[in-house]
């Protein structure tokens, strides 16, 4: 039963992107000229041949490492402060205003001061990354925190815990489901991002490959940066809900 | 069955509880024999009143006083609205009160603390820890020697030692509420605080549970405030009914139910139990047909 229902799934991914290539190629076709949009085919020859290279591998692993990095700090300064603003007052009243303030500002728009303040290279593209993982984690982190259960507030307050205790083992956890989103939401929002400041802010990254391609006129390395995004943003995704059940375990899995 | 309790199980705690010997030795593994000299749990509310600023000001509870002896069970009823859950928040501290004071063994209840503790309606187990986690919050967090320990006898009091690693959502609401009291009796509190434990139970675990409450209480003695809408329930369990008035929420009749009913082996079906329950619905009718007719 398991093994038909796993069949099945792969059976669809398989027919939906065959379609996607399928559309792809007609459109290549019709076009006929592959500098406004190669085939699938020379792009998958591209692949094998920047994977030959070593160029591709390199790229990648620099713009995972920017996203990573961005996305720990972001990470890391989100859900403690969310929370501590969940849960003191003064806090919340004196950071709330300076949060919405900042928060509808893209991180593309950060790109000049980031240059300015990093050069050229990782750092700017660490403080991008980094400012677009943090918003949907602290606000996700921060709604989580807020509708902690009254009732279970008090229960552990009858059972003697402390102020941190409270915070530990009832805020976080309790506001856990919630974050947990805003780190999934977090996660590709700095995925994005890192595309936008390699396309600016580096010289090395998928963002630069697509960057240097369009300057060079190569489409399907182009193409390639392109298509490679999507596969790690999707494999990232996925990953990200398989390890749901090892951080929530005490949720029903959603189907 | 309505018969109550195991009718004797209300006077002498059942074998099967005996050896495990619970009351004496959770207190001393639990370090509590300094808090435990004499009797705990004595409850003394003094005119209080609870008013809720809605334009004007309206009394949800207003001029109660009332003292209740160590290790007594009250249940408080009367119809919805009279503020029997408001003034188990001020026993609790969940609820500063406008006026007046609540204090138990002497100490002003400011805000909620280990000397109480409360069983809620439903929901209110830790979703995010096992059974024995839950259970076993209070005596870490208090810092008692051996918590898990501790928590497992709970669990084994209320007859769930085999759930204790099980998440309370996989766990029926019967379930789950014989948890929240092995949580809430596992930091060995004086006063327990019940709203409408079962309200939420079907009939047959809810008889169930009377009888777990009875048997506990024999062992373990803290003072009960019971919220409840149910009169059996209430006549069932209690030492003492207090009967609310609603608009304001005051004190319409206090019965000492000990001084007309055995006390071992209740039976919904004696005449004095249905008399005295003739009495109560007759209290209850009155405040009802009052919020009705306003």
């Amino acid at each position: 039963m398991k093994l038909r229902r796993l069949v099945l799934a792969t059976g669809w991914v398989a027919v939906s992107l065959t379609l996607l290539l399928s559309v792809w190629w007609l459109a290549a076709a019709w076009m006929g000229n592959a500098v406004l949009l190669p085939s699938p085919f020379a792009v998958a020859h591209s692949i094998a041949e920047l994977f030959a290279a070593g160029t591709l591998v390199g790229d990648i692993g620099a713009s995972l490492k920017r996203v990573f990095v961005g996305f720990f700090i972001a990470a890391a300064l989100a859900v403690p402060l969310a929370l501590l603003m969940a849960f003191l007052l003064p806090l919340r009243r004196l950071l709330l205003p300076i949060v919405s303030l900042l928060r509808p500002i893209p991180p593309i728009a950060w790109i000049p001061l980031a240059i300015l303040w990093f050069g050229i290279g990782d750092k700017p593209s660490y403080f991008i990354t980094a400012l677009a993982a943090f918003f949907p984690i602290f606000l996700n982190a921060f709604a989580g925190g807020i509708a902690v259960e009254q009732r279970h507030v008090h229960a552990a307050r009858f059972l003697g815990a402390g102020r941190w205790r409270l915070l530990r083992s009832v805020y976080l956890p309790s506001a856990l489901p919630s974050i947990w989103t805003g780190l999934r939401i977090g996660l590709g929002q700095s995925w994005m991002a890192v595309v936008t400041a390699e396309l600016i802010a580096a010289q090395s990254g998928l963002g630069y490959l697509i960057q240097a391609s369009r300057i060079n006129l190569e489409t399907s390395h182009v193409l390639v940066g392109m298509f490679t995004i999507g596969v790690l943003g999707a494999l990232m995704t996925a990953s990200l809900s398989y390890a749901e059940r090892f951080v929530l375990p005490w949720q029903k899995p959603q189907r | 069955m309505l018969i109550l309790g195991h009718s004797t199980s209300a006077i002498a705690p059942p074998a099967s509880l005996q050896p495990v010997g619970l009351p004496q030795q959770a207190r001393d593994e639990a370090g509590l024999q300094a808090v435990g000299k004499g009797p705990r749990g004595a409850i003394s509310l003094r005119k209080v009143s609870v008013t809720f600023a809605r334009g004007r000001h309206e009394y949800a509870v207003r001029d109660v006083s009332l003292d209740v002896a160590p290790g007594e069970f009250v249940a408080l009823v009367g119809p919805s609205g009279c503020g029997k859950t408001t003034l188990l928040n001020v026993i609790g501290g969940m609820l500063q009160p406008s006026s007046g004071s609540a204090s138990i063994d002497g100490q002003l209840v400011r805000e909620p603390t280990p000397a109480c503790n409360v069983v809620f309606q439903q929901h209110s187990l830790f979703a995010w820890m096992t059974v024995l986690d839950n259970v076993a919050f209070g005596p870490r967090a208090l810092g008692f020697v051996a918590p898990e320990e501790i928590a497992r006898r709970f669990l084994k009091l209320v007859g769930l030692d085999d759930f204790a690693d099980a998440w309370p959502a996989t766990l029926s609401g019967g379930m789950q509420q014989r948890v929240a009291i092995a949580r809430a009796l596992a930091t060995q509190p004086g006063v327990l605080l019940m709203d409408e434990p079962f309200g939420a139970l079907d009939a047959q675990t809810r008889s169930i549970m009377q009888e777990e409450v009875l048997r506990l209480r024999v062992g373990l003695q803290p003072t009960v405030i019971f919220v409840t809408h149910d009169i059996d329930e209430a006549l069932l369990l209690a030492d003492r009914i207090v009967v609310m008035s609603v608009n304001p929420g005051t004190l319409k009749a206090v019965i000492d139910v000990n001084a007309q009913l055995d006390v071992p082996g209740r039976r919904l079906q004696d005449q004095a139990f249905i008399g005295l329950r003739q009495q109560l619905l007759g209290l209850i009718r009155e405040e009802s047909l009052k919020v009705f007719n306003q």
